[in-house]
């Protein structure tokens, strides 16, 4: 797909251009924190460049991150921090101010490791616990109070509600795009797979939202066009915490293993385009509604089995997935607790629906076991179906 | 052989007759033979010191006493309120039995960590029952999350009518509560708080406090609707004042322990005094409890009077970051046996066990309990952040004149172990190249990391602290 090979070209010389817009235009460039709980609008309509910090996958910066903290972090955590300690990935260094939410342990102490070890800033943007209620929106809303000060101190531009209002709309299209490419995967012959997809989503937090936007119409006139290979494959959901950008390796093995992912439970998929923003008199307001109130449920929300298996349900049943493979990341506590819960419950459906639990530390000696692992699964899921 | 535990527990003749029957009860109900009574008397006179001091008979008694009451709460109590590690501001579960006494309040894993655990030897069955059911191995789950899901896998108490939990500052431990909600039908009260306060700014801001509070409040109103009963501000103010009054007589223990040479308390029966406060959960033997701290006070001070101690005069003292195990205790004594006195905890360079210094104490004198609960909770010292964490380590350094820092992050802990590294690294720059060992351990599950695997490393530390006073000297 040429549109792959655009972005993927594009991407490369991001860090560049990010660099020539700090030197050069006098642009702040803002990074966040994977989840989707930080409003990029919010950085967009300030002036700064918002980054998102999704990079992931590789063994190397999780190594290099132990020297600052113990292993029983989550592997995505220890290589946000990695990723500084090499010096290799340039959106680890560029940027003016971090903003991280701490939504759990783990990304908290990625804010500390900024903290203690590096002299760049960090914003700690609080998740209210459980998501719903008035209380815990009005709180993430204060949140959002306080960073918008922040970034108006950074950039020396003050947020109007209209720049807001814009802003919305701007990632409101990035959003409603990803999700009409999305829904094309309801189709039994995808034109799209949902390894490409998930790098459409990389990319939405990493290039500056005119081109993504331009990229993804464009992409969505020729893929509405298309229909993919007839294929029998099992169909796939694929749900955990998150897919970094370069952690491949389980899409990988399952399209290798006769497998076919049809959709996402992930924060780099459909946790970022479920939900848009209203456009609205009241635009913090707006981004704490979405970003709290309406968001689907994360694990280390309590309580949130519920509220999760109801959503993995619904996309299980939109999608016509034959199976779910729950993609978690070594150490990640309450992702694990919550595969527990979520295979009793997939089984007790009418119609069942299998599950197989996988975990990853991002070790390349990983890639034989879940291979093995995956091929029984997806050949018991074909012989179900036969 | 029953009659002679409760005598090293500091049972009077008579509570023993009256008492007999129902430990005999509840000792059976938790599985646990003459041998392992026997079993317990030995450990308690090794490790807690309790043949020589009437004040630790008393206080495992204390803790003996909530054990046996928790295990025949589903006879004698038709409302349990329990709450789970990591709860940490017993006054609000006391409140509720201020408000109606016939209930049952319990600290569930603290009382089966240190009675089934540090006293008996006999918890691992139930983390394995946990580990069996959905916290796995290979996942570094936290042991006391693993041991509350086993105790309801293999039915080892009652059902709770509420569990208190606490999501202040761990996610594991109100996920695994959230899970007793689904597998076990037991009802839910979750206190949150969100973690966004920068490290190193005030740690009492309007903001999050109010957060806290409409959290600790909402959790009131859950309880008195369990209850039946209206949960006052009164019954509030007063389990304060009760817990307060206990942390300040044991403070002053704590501060004879830091000055005393030779050592008259070791560190594993002084945490099992420390984390007595956790038993304000239930005021009912609050007299008590207070009586035992004066007794061990008063004996202590005898024994320093006389020069006496059960550590050797001139042993280089240390601060131990968090503490040694707790279910271990033979642990702490091999540290103690290597050559180190274990003088104080991290929390003594906070100036006190729940409200630290004056100027907290009189901003959080002028509020509500509930304000004031939530106050406690955001300055505490252990959780508030990894930059009061190295303050305080370094406070209690400089304060107690001490000779190095021994560090035991509890490794499955997200939060109190993760840091350990960053507290390490802020402790040297403060302190500049003090001897300092951090040893990854577990707190809670005795299996995996033992004092044997440890003890080559701590002579070492222990000699290396030795050699470094020799040069300073």
């Amino acid at each position: 797909m040429d549109v792959m090979q655009h972005v993927t070209e594009y991407l490369r010389k991001r860090p560049a251009e990010l660099k020539k817009l700090k030197e050069g235009g006098g642009r702040k460039v803002v990074a966040y924190l994977a989840g989707d709980y930080v409003p990029a609008e919010l950085i967009y309509a300030a002036g700064a460049v918002p980054v998102g910090l999704i990079h992931g996958g590789d063994p190397e910066p999780v190594e290099a991150a132990h020297r600052a903290i113990l292993r029983y972090l989550c592997p995505f955590a220890r290589a946000q921090f990695g990723y500084w300690v090499l010096k290799e990935q340039k959106y680890y260094e560029l940027f003016d101010l971090m903003v991280a939410p701490i939504s759990c342990q783990h990304l908290r102490r990625v804010a500390d490791l900024y903290s203690v070890y590096t002299e760049l800033p960090v914003f700690r943007l609080g998740i209210p616990q459980p998501y719903d209620g008035e209380h815990g929106v009005n709180y993430f809303k204060e949140g959002l109070v306080l960073l918008k000060q922040r970034l108006e101190g950074l950039t020396g531009n003050e947020v109007t509600d209209k720049k807001l209002n814009e802003a919305i709309g701007l990632y409101n299209r990035i959003r409603g795009l990803l999700r009409e490419i999305s829904e094309l995967r309801k189709s039994p012959r995808p034109p799209i797979t949902t390894r490409d997809f998930i790098r459409l989503n990389h990319a939405a937090h990493l290039a500056a939202p005119e081109f993504v936007v331009e990229m993804l119409e464009g992409l969505y006139r020729e893929l509405s066009q298309q229909e993919g290979p007839k294929s029998q494959a099992p169909r796939l959901l694929i749900s955990g915490p998150n897919i970094a950008m370069g952690d491949y390796k389980v899409l990988d093995v399952i399209e290798e293993s006769g497998g076919r992912i049809v959709a996402e439970d992930i924060a780099e998929g459909v946790l970022f385009y479920w939900e848009n923003v209203a456009v609205d008199e009241d635009p913090l307001g707006a981004l704490a509604t979405r970003h709290i109130g309406k968001r689907p449920n994360c694990a280390f929300i309590r309580p949130s089995l519920k509220r999760h298996i109801e959503f993995i349900r619904g996309l299980a049943r939109d999608f016509k997935v034959d199976g779910i493979v729950w993609y978690q990341l070594r150490f990640c506590e309450t992702w694990d607790m919550e595969s527990y819960f979520c295979a009793e419950e997939l089984k007790k459906l009418a119609e069942p629906i299998p599950m197989l639990k996988l975990d990853s530390e991002y070790d390349i000696s990983d890639r034989g076991q879940l291979r093995t692992r995956v091929e029984t699964f997806v050949e018991t899921l074909r012989e179900g179906r036969v | 052989m029953y009659g002679e535990l409760l005598e090293t527990c500091g049972y009077t003749s008579k509570e023993i007759d009256k008492e007999l029957p129902r430990v005999k009860r509840a000792l059976d109900k938790a599985g646990l033979t003459e041998a392992d009574a026997k079993r317990a008397q030995d450990r308690l006179v090794r490790y807690f010191q309790c043949g020589e001091l009437k004040g630790m008979r008393l206080l495992v008694g204390s803790w003996f006493k909530e054990f046996v009451d928790l295990m025949l709460s589903g006879e004698e109590h038709d409302i349990r309120i329990y709450c789970e590690l990591p709860f940490l501001t017993p006054p609000l579960i006391a409140a509720a039995k201020l408000a109606r006494p016939d209930i049952h309040t319990a600290y569930e894993s603290f009382y089966l960590f240190f009675v089934l655990g540090a006293f008996f030897g006999r918890v691992e069955r139930l983390i394995e029952a946990g580990e069996n059911f959905c916290l796995p191995p290979g996942v570094a789950h936290c042991a006391c999350n693993q041991l509350k899901m086993g105790v309801r896998r293999v039915n080892f108490l009652p059902r709770a009518s509420l569990v208190v939990s606490t999501g202040l500052y761990c996610d594991e431990a109100p996920k695994a509560d959230e899970l007793l909600e689904y597998y076990f039908g037991e009802r839910v009260a979750y206190i949150n708080r969100c973690q966004d306060d920068e490290p190193g700014g005030p740690l009492i801001q309007e903001r999050p406090l109010m957060y806290t509070r409409e959290n600790i409040d909402r959790c009131r109103r859950t309880m008195s609707e369990v209850i039946g009963r209206e949960i006052t501000d009164d019954h509030l103010m007063q389990a304060i004042m009760c817990s307060e009054e206990l942390s300040t007589a044991i403070e002053e223990i704590t501060e004879l322990r830091v000055k005393a040479d030779p050592q008259p308390l070791r560190i594993v029966p002084y945490q099992l005094l420390v984390y007595g406060n956790l038993m304000s959960v239930n005021l009912d033997r609050h007299d008590e409890k207070m009586e035992m701290v004066r007794v061990l006070h008063g004996e202590l001070q005898q024994m320093v009077k006389r020069g006496e101690g059960v550590i050797e005069k001139g042993t280089p003292k240390v601060v131990i970051s968090v503490g040694t195990p707790l279910a271990s205790p033979d642990y702490g004594m091999m540290i103690e046996d290597a050559g180190l006195n274990i003088c104080c905890l991290e929390s003594y360079g906070s100036g006190g066990a729940l409200i630290d210094t004056g100027e907290r104490r009189r901003q959080i004198s002028a509020m509500d309990p509930c304000t004031i609960l939530a106050a406690v909770y955001l300055t505490m010292p252990l959780v508030s952040n990894f930059r009061v964490r190295i303050e305080c380590i370094t406070n209690a350094y400089r304060k107690a004149n001490l000779d190095g820092v021994l560090m035991i992050p509890h490794y499955s802990c997200r939060v109190l172990g993760n840091d350990s590294m960053m507290v390490k690294d802020g402790v040297k720059k403060e302190l500049g190249n003090i001897p300092l060992l951090v040893l990854e351990g577990d707190y809670f599950d005795p299996r995996y990391y033992t004092a044997e695997q440890a003890r080559t490393r701590v002579e070492s530390f222990a000699e290396m602290v030795r050699s470094e006073r020799r040069v300073a000297a």
